[in-house]
């Protein structure tokens, strides 16, 4: 079965499907270890802001060294990066501290751009925000992807830059420099939730979905965003409509066509203290009810993708895995993957020329490797680029808890397979859980089961543990 | 020597000090020989003296206190001081003798006094020194905050300095007057004293130590169960002694004021992050903004030198960092004010949620259009940013400006104005968009300027509408299109408002409901349902799902073995697992039960199902009869259709199917009904009797029956026997009703034919006060209701709705006849039997049964009414208000019935509709209020809403306290999708002018106004002679003069005819949509 091939590879990184139960891990330890502490601070006798690395191919990479072109507008939306990366939109429970201490963000730098990629707290936010290089003046000096330290002090300090300042900004340092008078090694060991990491891997599978739906002016959003309520209310599903009406926009609680469907816009909030500096804003929409908004600024572009809802975060709950039906070989994956080079911008059909490949299995490697945190998407260019998340994914335990449930139901013989339908392609089966039975039904088209979870979500966050463990079943018997 | 035999009798014999000097000259290892005991020893002095304590001092007490106790009652006194001092000697040995880990589960027994507690510490000194400290600095700052640094400085000992370990600090430090004396003898403090200042800890204890000790207190009470803090009579002096003493510091060159001045913009900078908080009125402020303004504010006395600091805390998200940050600029004498970076962060100030930034940064706008002529344009600008504040003045204001300064001659100045303008209201916009108008230099205007400005000031023609020829004629009449064509030919603009507002007539049996791309799919295989029914188990359906299950149920209960079946285990097992939404044993629910019967042949006693929905019980209960025959037979009353629509030759086919299985017939099968039904039945409805099983199923068919294709049923009705065949053939359109003898079928007959009128036979019996039984339902507002439920604290969970929406029949108030339920409420479910038998006593009467106003805990998982009778929805639409009113405050969702039904484009909604909008457009739930104004908008494009009863609605409403900018809110969002909604606001308005006359809350008369202006559209008569009541020299006066100055004329009509022709073609489509459906016949085409 070509889904759960695809689940047990993502899971595991192994092409063979281990049967076994496995034991899940809310959050791995990991450890910051900065050079020095970022800060705004004199450089060369002018302020300069010193944004400390930590991780990805080199232990400390350098990026760049130059000047802000505009240091009030570049500090504003580095500001609000930081703020949505340090915001729960949806606070379920008591683990507040300790998810805030994962929430630096990641850098690419491309030779030509700095990427930054956040996620909020809650993982329901993404933002993106690519500081283009002629928002920056100076030297481009390797490429990579690495954590940048956000400390509170230099998020108070970027706060008071104006833009009749001159700002330097260094991404990383030079190791010289640093071996000279560097005493200020900052390590911060950190907990990173699964959960956090496995949205971080999955929102690029999402932001292939969405397709753009409107174009607008910063006020007309700006219009629509004060006329939310003050308090940050989150009613669990609401799904709000930006719908073009007659002169503007409105908010509807009702699709409509053009419409952008939002869940809990008042997380869209967090975009206000932008719009002042926005010349566009591009909004996009996807059948999941996935938003995302791309902000065009003189500085580079700012991206938020938003989640179906504030409760629902983008942990890879295997949405994407069910679309991807076609098989596709570990050779293939590695050859797409071993001709990433920090490419802005990963075009399937030049890659399927270079690699001489079929072009659907190009773009479904690719969605592969985005799973695998080796990809980013861009749903404004509607392709990936490479970057490679800085953490070390294989310390995850297991990314999918589902999978996991579903291996351990097949090994302890709780699936009977009862009626194999051959000409409708119609597989009927009885699955045994811990407290009740559970008929499932899987067909060419989709499948279905009784138990409540995908009743409640009926199948939009992709197959349940029970769908699972019969195609487990099924595989196993096949052998 | 102290030994622990003696140890009691030690204490109380010898002084504190004696027990110190005492224990200073043991051996540490002597010392340890007491450890085991100390602690009791300690719990025993402390047990003995509270004990001792005179009753008038058990509690927190003061010295005053004390005082008076001493004097009243001294011996009393002298022997509970002793008591203190014994205990105090147990304090001493224990921190003498004990480790860290004993002290601390000790609590205060292990805390001597301050000078004791440095006495035993600087001679013993111990290898956890560190540890006690920083516990007794988080637990006791106050008091042992000098004893923690001089063992610091004795111990030669530098302490980790932790957040407790500032905080106690500063605390410490406000309470004494000499303080600055204290920081610079302390050298340790003095070389710390930076990082001391820039720590968050730091600065809240110093600008709100009422706050930390409050936070203390609580602390202390969970781990000690008391707290014995020293009463703050001064903590509001002592932020300023903390800046007094800075300041001085700095000016005497002890700190750096350099580097002090940099960490005050550092930390105003952090506090700048946050937004300002109001705080609950029984808390005391956190001033902490405040306070770094003021140390800032005297660090800095030439402020000059960071201006462009300032200027970066302008947009700062705490009000308080931001006006402070203004009033620099606004107060400075420099002459080279930083100004791009002023009006590059002044927008900020203008988002704030305080009025007190924008207040600031339009004076300080002023001051700079003054001082700057070449910034004017961005200062123009910049004070149209103000447009995005909430708060009208802001507004007013900023016009002001922009009118005084001559700002918009300016293409840029105008091109932002008129982005913005839909920012403004009332007169603000009709202010802005004359001053838009008067400058504009001839460059095209866009967006909602254009609309204003392009038009011709002089009323056009009349539009052109023409019926198109395609059109069945009945339809064209229905839609109202011949009307709107004929009023376009005529001169009066009012009369053609009339037209493009009227509501299509949806009442009438011509409206065809039957489309062939509308049929039901119905369940096809057992798996299926198994999929159906284990969802219903999870979360309630919807009522189209309802009827599937049942007739899912009724198709394929017998096509599998349910002992062996597998297939059905995973059902049986959520049947026994799942907590049911109704909040009852799930097999005791109708669908339960049949469930149940289904799968294991169960066959429940059906005097315990739960009575709920009474007609849709009888018809599980028909369902569970027929099964209990062995028989399988499709639901009677299962739609064909979407929408609940059942085809009329579906029925009869289905009826035929149920006599030929001896069903349906007269004299058929008594139903086995429980034994108080039976008596109930006996004594009080002869004539209802026989109760055919199958009954309910009959008259729910009937009231579902579509009006499509009733000629053609009707023919093949005609064998159909007994009353069942004659009820049908009268609700197809033949037949004599008087012929029918069983009320129940005879009434749901013509109801399903004439939803609307009024029953020929019966006219004598009870039933006459019953609505929409005999007589049709008449409505009658009941302002009291509404007072009566909006004082009623409990309303959100009442089990009554609000019946504000009263039937009266001849002057009578009609079902519910009596207070039933209110009573069960009170009395429990021990009435339940008698509500039960209330209900089934009407259980062959849908039309009635909506009409109940029961709620919450007797109406479980939502109950869905829409489709109980199709015909006339008026009920369901008083029902949805009704529910509404009872949740106008929520914010919750669980009071959220399926209002999506009203989207259906043939639902009639200017009658009872109107009151669902009036209320709805005002309801609290964001949300839902949205849901509303969609359902509005589409309502209105497709003719089905009135604008003259919403306004009525909305005017009688007004009586009530209803937030009103809600409802202006609603209009102006309604008024901005299309000319046709905006004509649509603008009736209602007027409406409500002319009841409310001098009562119109001055928020509708800006919207007035601002249609007036956008539109041109003309006040009616009725509304004119309303503004004459507004007198006074006021506000509203004038707004009131000024719109009557005006008088009844159309300043443009282009708006109107733009409506006119919108509302036609909406029409057009609908006639098309029309004819698209199932029954429609070609040859009713207008031909001519």
């Amino acid at each position: 079965m070509p889904l759960i091939d695809h689940l047990c590879k993502l899971a595991t990184g192994a092409t063979n499907i281990t049967v076994g139960a496995g034991r899940l891990s809310s959050a791995i330890d990991y450890s910051y270890d900065y050079r020095f502490a970022s800060a705004v601070e004199a450089i060369d006798g002018r302020q300069g802001l010193k944004l400390a690395t930590s991780g990805g191919l080199e232990k400390n990479p350098y990026f760049f060294n130059g000047m802000l072109q505009n240091p009030k507008r570049t500090a504003d939306i580095l500001l609000v990066l930081s703020a949505i990366s340090r915001t729960r939109f949806f606070s379920p429970g008591l683990i507040r501290e300790r998810m805030l201490a994962a929430a630096d963000p990641v850098v690419t730098c491309d030779g030509g751009q700095l990427r930054f990629e956040v996620f909020s707290v809650c993982c329901g936010a993404y933002a993106r925000f690519d500081l283009a290089g002629k928002a920056i003046d100076g030297a481009w000096l390797t490429k990579g992807t690495t954590n940048v330290d956000f400390n509170p002090p230099m998020r108070a300090a970027l706060s008071s830059l104006n833009n009749s300042d001159r700002v330097s900004l260094r991404v990383g340092s030079d190791s010289v420099e640093l071996s000279k008078g560097a005493d200020t090694v900052v390590e911060r060991k950190v907990k990173l939730p699964v959960r956090w990491l496995r949205s971080f891997v999955e929102v690029q599978s999402y932001q292939t979905m969405v397709k753009p739906a409107m174009e607008m002016n910063p006020g007309e959003l700006n219009k629509l965003l004060i006329a939310l309520p003050q308090q940050n209310i989150m009613q669990a599903g609401v799904v709000t409509y930006i719908t073009p009406i007659a002169r503007g926009y409105r908010l509807s609680q009702r699709p409509a066509a053009g419409a952008v469907a939002v869940g809990a816009i008042s997380r869209l909030k967090a975009l206000e203290p932008l719009l002042r500096h926005a010349t566009s804003i591009k909004a996009y929409t996807s059948e999941a009810n996935v938003s995302a908004f791309e902000l065009t600024l003189q500085e580079g572009k700012f991206f938020l993708v938003l989640s179906p809802d504030a409760a629902r975060g983008f942990s890879g709950e295997g949405q994407a895995l069910s679309d991807m039906a076609d098989r596709v070989s570990d050779a293939t994956i590695a050859k797409v993957r071993a001709n990433l080079a920090w490419q802005s911008k990963l075009i399937p059909d030049q890659l399927s020329s270079v690699l001489n490949l079929n072009i659907d299995d190009i773009k479904n490697a690719l969605q592969i490797l985005g799973t695998r945190g080796l990809v980013g998407f861009d749903v404004s260019a509607n392709a990936y680029f490479h970057r490679e998340l800085p953490f070390d994914l294989s310390l995850v335990e297991d990314l999918h808890p589902r999978l996991n449930k579903a291996k351990r139901l097949v090994e302890e013989g709780r699936v009977k397979i009862s009626s194999t339908v051959s000409s409708e392609q119609v597989i009927t089966a009885n699955v045994r859980g811990e407290n009740s039975e559970y008929l499932v039904q899987i067909k060419d088209d989709g499948f279905r089961c009784t138990c409540d979870w995908h009743v409640k979500h009926e199948g939009s966050r992709g197959p349940c543990s029970h769908v699972l463990a019969v195609e487990l079943k099924i595989q196993e018997s096949d052998k | 020597m102290i030994t622990a035999e003696n140890v009691e009798r030690f204490i109380e014999e010898n002084s504190t000090t004696a027990v110190l000097n005492t224990l200073h000259a043991m051996t540490e290892e002597e010392r340890l020989g007491l450890r085991s005991i100390a602690s009791r020893n300690a719990e025993i002095f402390r047990f003995r003296e509270i004990q001792a304590r005179p009753l008038k001092t058990v509690g927190p007490s003061t010295a005053q206190d004390n005082h008076v106790q001493a004097d009243s009652n001294s011996g009393v006194y002298a022997e509970w001081q002793r008591t203190v001092e014994w205990y105090e000697s147990a304090k001493v040995i224990m921190l003498y003798c004990c480790d860290f880990e004993e002290l601390k589960s000790a609590g205060r027994s292990g805390l001597p006094s301050a000078d004791h507690a440095f006495a035993v510490l600087s001679q013993r000194k111990p290898r956890w020194l560190d540890k006690w400290c920083i516990y007794l600095l988080g637990s006791r700052p106050v008091e042992y905050w000098k004893t923690v640094l001089k063992l610091e400085s004795l111990c030669q000992r530098k302490f980790k300095h932790t957040a407790s370990y500032y905080q106690a600090l500063a605390l410490g430090l406000s309470t004494c007057l000499d303080m600055e004396n204290l920081i610079e003898e302390s050298p340790a403090l003095l070389s710390d004293f930076y990082t001391f200042l820039n720590s968050s800890t730091t600065i809240r204890a110093m600008a709100a130590p009422s706050a930390v000790v409050r936070d203390i207190e609580f602390a202390n009470f969970r781990y000690f169960g008391s707290y014995e803090l020293p009463p703050i009579t001064d903590a509001y002096e002592w932020p300023k002694r903390w800046i007094q003493c800075i300041s001085s510091l700095a000016t005497q060159g002890k700190l750096d004021r350099d580097r002090l001045v940099e960490i005050s913009f550092q930390t105003l900078a952090n506090v700048a992050e946050v937004q300002k908080k109001r705080a609950a009125s029984y808390m005391p402020p956190e001033p902490i903004a405040q306070f770094l303004c003021s140390l800032n504010d005297a660090l800095c006395p030439d402020k000059s030198a960071y201006l462009q600091k300032y200027a970066s805390l302008i947009g700062a998200t705490n009000a308080d960092v931001s006006v402070y940050a203004i009033k620099v600029f606004l107060e400075s004498s420099s002459t080279a004010l930083p100004i791009e970076d002023i009006l590059a962060n002044i927008p900020m100030a203008f988002r704030n949620r305080d009025k007190a930034p924008a207040v600031s940064a339009l004076k300080l706008l002023a001051m700079i259009e003054k001082s700057s002529v070449e910034s004017q344009e961005a200062v123009a600008l910049a004070i149209i940013e103000s447009f995005y504040h909430k708060s009208k003045a802001i507004h007013k204001d900023a016009i002001t400006m922009l009118v005084r300064g001559n700002f918009c001659k300016s293409e840029i100045v105008q091109d932002k104005l008129r982005c913005s303008l839909d920012l403004l209201e009332g007169i603000n916009r009709t202010a802005a968009a004359k001053l838009l108008a008067n400058n504009t230099t001839g460059a095209s205007p866009t967006g909602s300027e254009e609309r204003m400005h392009h038009e011709d000031s002089e009323p056009r023609d009349a539009p052109d509408l023409k019926v198109p020829d395609n059109l069945d004629r009945k339809f064209v009449s229905l839609t109202g299109i011949d009307n709107l064509c004929e009023a376009s030919r005529t001169t009066s603009a009012f009369a053609l408002a009339a037209a493009v507002l009227k509501p299509v007539n949806l009442v009438s049996l011509d409206v065809p409901r039957l489309y062939a791309d509308q049929k039901l799919d119905y369940i096809e295989t057992v798996e299926d349902l198994i999929f159906l029914l284990s969802a219903a188990l999870t979360k309630p359906p919807s009522a189209q799902n309802m009827e599937l299950m049942l007739d899912g149920i009724a198709r394929f209960w017998k096509s599998v073995n349910h002992e062996v079946d597998e297939r059905n285990q995973s059902l049986r097992s959520a049947l026994q697992q799942v907590v049911p939404y109704t909040g009852v044993t799930y097999d005791r629910t109708p669908i339960g039960a049949l469930i149940n019967l289904w799968l294991s042949g169960d066959r429940a006693d059906l005097d315990k199902l739960w009575f709920d929905n009474t007609n849709l019980i009888s018809r599980c209960r028909s369902l569970w009869d027929r099964m209990c025959s062995n028989l399988v037979l499709p639901m009677l009353a299962t739609p064909t259709h979407k929408g609940g629509w059942i085809e009329p030759l579906s029925l009869v086919r289905r009826i035929k199917a149920y006599q030929d299985q001896k069903r349906l017939l007269d004299k058929s099968g008594v139903f086995d009904l429980p034994k108080s039904f039976q008596i109930f039945i006996q004594s009080f409805s002869k004539e209802e009797s026989p109760y055919s099983n199958d009954a309910a199923e009959f008259v729910q068919a009937l009231l579902r029956l579509a009006p499509d294709g009733r000629k053609e049923a009707l023919n093949e009705a005609a064998s159909i026997k007994g009353t069942v065949g004659k009820a049908l053939r009268y609700a197809l359109g033949g037949g004599d009703i008087s012929t029918i003898d069983q009320p129940a079928f005879a009434i749901a007959a013509f109801r399903s034919r004439e939803p609307r009128g009024i029953c020929p036979i019966f006219g004598d019996t009870s039933r006459q006060n019953l609505p929409d039984v005999i007589y049709p339902a008449k409505y009658s507002y009941n302002s009291d209701e509404i007072v009566k439920f909006l004082n009623d604290h409990y309303r959100t969970i009442s089990p009554r709705l609000p019946d504000f929406l009263t039937v009266v029949i001849d002057g009578k108030t009609a079902f519910p006849q009596e207070t039933l339920f209110e009573a069960v409420t009170a009395n429990g479910l021990a009435s339940l039997a008698s509500v039960n038998e209330e209900l089934y006593r009407y259980h062959l009467y849908p039309t009635l049964l909506i009409h109940r106003n029961r709620r919450n805990m007797f109406e479980s998982g939502g109950r869905d009414w829409s489709l109980d009778w199709l015909q006339n929805k008026e009920p369901l639409l008083a029902r949805m208000a009704k529910v509404v009113l009872q949740n106008i405050n929520s914010i919750g969702n669980d009071w959220q019935d399926e209002f999506s039904v009203l989207f259906d484009p043939d639902f009639a909604l200017d009658e009872n509709g109107s009151w669902f909008f009036s209320l709805a457009l005002t309801a609290k739930h964001d949300d839902f209020r949205r849901l509303a104004l969609d359902i509005l908008i589409a309502a209105v494009e497709e003719n089905r809403a009135n604008p003259e009863k919403i306004g009525e609605a909305i005017a009688r409403l007004l009586e009530h306290k209803f937030t009103v900018v809600r409802w202006t809110k609603s209009f102006r969002e309604l008024s901005r999708v299309s000319p046709l909604h905006a004509l649509f606001s603008w009736q209602a308005l007027m409406s409500l002018l002319a009841i409310v006359k001098g009562g119109c809350p001055v928020g509708f008369l800006e919207l007035i106004l601002e249609l007036k202006e956008e539109y041109g559209f003309a006040l009616s008569q009725e509304s004119l002679s309303a503004l004459e009541h507004f007198g006074g020299s006021g506000k509203i006066a004038k707004l009131a003069k000024s719109l009557a100055a005006e008088g009844v004329s159309w300043s443009r009509v282009a708006p109107l005819h733009e409506a006119a022709h919108q509302s036609l073609s909406t029409r057009i489509a609908r006639v098309e949509r029309w004819q698209r459906s199932q029954y429609f016949r070609k040859s009713e085409l207008k031909t001519d």
